[in-house]
Order: structure tokens, then C-alpha cells, then sequence
């Protein structure tokens, strides 16, 4: 019974990841963190806290999207529905990358 | 008089919504004017006073907004769908010398274009009100 005791805790711990809030924040027109670890079906929220305008876009064989822009402080939230290895980059600042690992 | 009311009727149906003036057409309509948004960007990313405010831009979609907004700026039949001129330069913190600098690159386009130089007086005195928009310290 002991040993079963700290398997019971962990369950709700493991419950929590997985409803955990992930956020990048777009920043000098970069990607705060550059690369996240989510699990299939998570979401990502994209806060902009940069001066300049930003967007979001994944252009892959089997997973895009392509988001609206927004202005500085406000937020956008993408839910990553299909498991693999995708580059997340802005229309109007090429260079801004982010790598998002979906297990 | 039954048929001089028809006729007004019907030219004021064929008026487009925009009146689209003499400066458009002098600036040779929409592709004299996006030779000249060419030539202008070209000479921005040469000029070594500005070139490095655009190294984290999408050159490309930087020549096609310029086109829409230099159409509109002339008075042409466009539509400008990007964002103000605040928003768009807000971050890039930039100077009057920045400024006179984007200014004289887009002169040098304008003479390559063979734009009469009154021409280019009329087209940035309508541009010149924007300073203050782009201009933030």
C-alpha cells in the first residue's frame, strides 16, 4: 500500500501538464521561448508584447494554420492537433522562429 | 429634356465611386507606379543609411503594401488594406534623418522613373504629412 501511495499523487500532477497553459511571448521580433515541448492537442497562446504588429503561421504537409495579425498586446491561441516537429514563423518578420515539438 | 436626364443618369452610373485624379495617370497609373515602388525599395536596401531598418522585414509584402498606399497616395482605384503608418513604424524608432534619407532614395526612384519633376513635388507633398506618423524621436 505504501508503494501505491506516490503513484495516486502523481496523477494529478500528470493531469495538470497536460491542461497546462503554454505561452510564447513575441518580443524583439522573436519567439520567447525559440522551442517548445507541448503534447498532441495542447494549445500554445501567443502573446505579443513586441512594438511591431505580428502574426502567426505553420505551413506543413499535415498541420497549418495561418492567423490574422495582431498589435501589440494582444494575444493569439492555437491548438496543435497533430503530433510532430513544426516551425511556427511570422509573415511580416521572416526571421521569427519557433520550433514546436508535439508529442 | 426627358432624354438630357436620362443621359446624366446614366454617365453618373458609369462615374466610378473613387475619382480617381490627374496625379495617377500622371505618375503612368498603376505600373508607373509600381516600377517606382520597385526602384524605391531597391534604393532603400542599397542605401547603407537605412538598409538595416529592413533587414527584419518581408521585403516582399513591403513592395506590394507600398504599391496599394502609392496608388491610394495618387489618387488611383486601390484600396490600402495595411495597417497606419503609426503602427507600422511604431517599433523601428526611427529619426528625421531616417526619414530625409527614405525620402531621397524615393526622389532618385522617381528621376530613374522619368517622373516630371513637378510631378514628384505634387506626389510628396502628399506624402509629407505621414512625417509625423513615422517620425518618433
Amino acid at each position: 500500500m505504501k508503494k501505491l501511495l506516490p503513484l495516486f499523487l502523481l496523477v494529478p500532477a500528470a493531469s495538470f501538464a497536460a491542461d497546462e497553459a503554454h505561452t510564447v511571448v513575441q518580443k524583439g521580433r522573436a519567439f520567447r521561448p525559440a522551442e517548445v515541448s507541448i503534447n498532441r492537442g495542447e494549445s500554445l497562446t501567443f502573446t505579443n508584447d513586441d512594438e511591431f504588429i505580428h502574426q502567426i503561421y505553420v505551413q506543413s504537409p499535415g498541420f497549418n494554420f495561418d492567423s490574422d495579425e495582431r498589435n501589440p498586446g494582444q494575444d493569439i491561441t492555437e491548438t496543435f492537433t497533430a503530433p510532430g516537429t513544426f516551425e511556427v514563423r511570422c509573415h511580416i518578420h521572416p526571421k521569427m522562429k519557433l520550433v514546436v515539438h508535439v508529442k | 429634356m426627358k432624354a438630357l436626364a436620362t443621359t446624366c443618369f446614366l454617365l453618373a452610373l458609369a462615374t466610378p465611386l473613387w475619382a480617381q485624379d490627374a496625379l495617377f495617370d500622371d505618375m503612368g497609373g498603376q505600373p508607373g507606379i509600381n516600377k517606382l515602388v520597385d526602384a524605391s525599395v531597391d534604393n532603400y536596401l542599397a542605401d547603407p543609411r537605412i538598409k538595416d531598418i529592413f533587414s527584419e522585414s518581408n521585403i516582399d509584402r513591403i513592395r506590394a503594401e507600398l504599391k496599394d498606399q502609392f496608388c491610394v497616395v495618387a489618387g488611383g482605384p486601390c484600396r490600402y488594406t495595411g495597417h497606419s503608418m503609426e503602427a507600422t513604424h511604431k517599433g523601428l524608432h526611427l529619426t528625421n534623418a531616417n526619414f530625409n534619407a527614405l525620402v531621397e532614395d524615393l526622389q532618385s526612384a522617381m528621376d530613374s522613373c522619368n517622373i516630371p519633376f513637378a510631378t514628384q513635388n505634387r506626389f510628396l507633398a502628399r506624402l509629407a504629412p505621414m512625417q509625423h506618423q513615422v517620425v518618433t524621436r
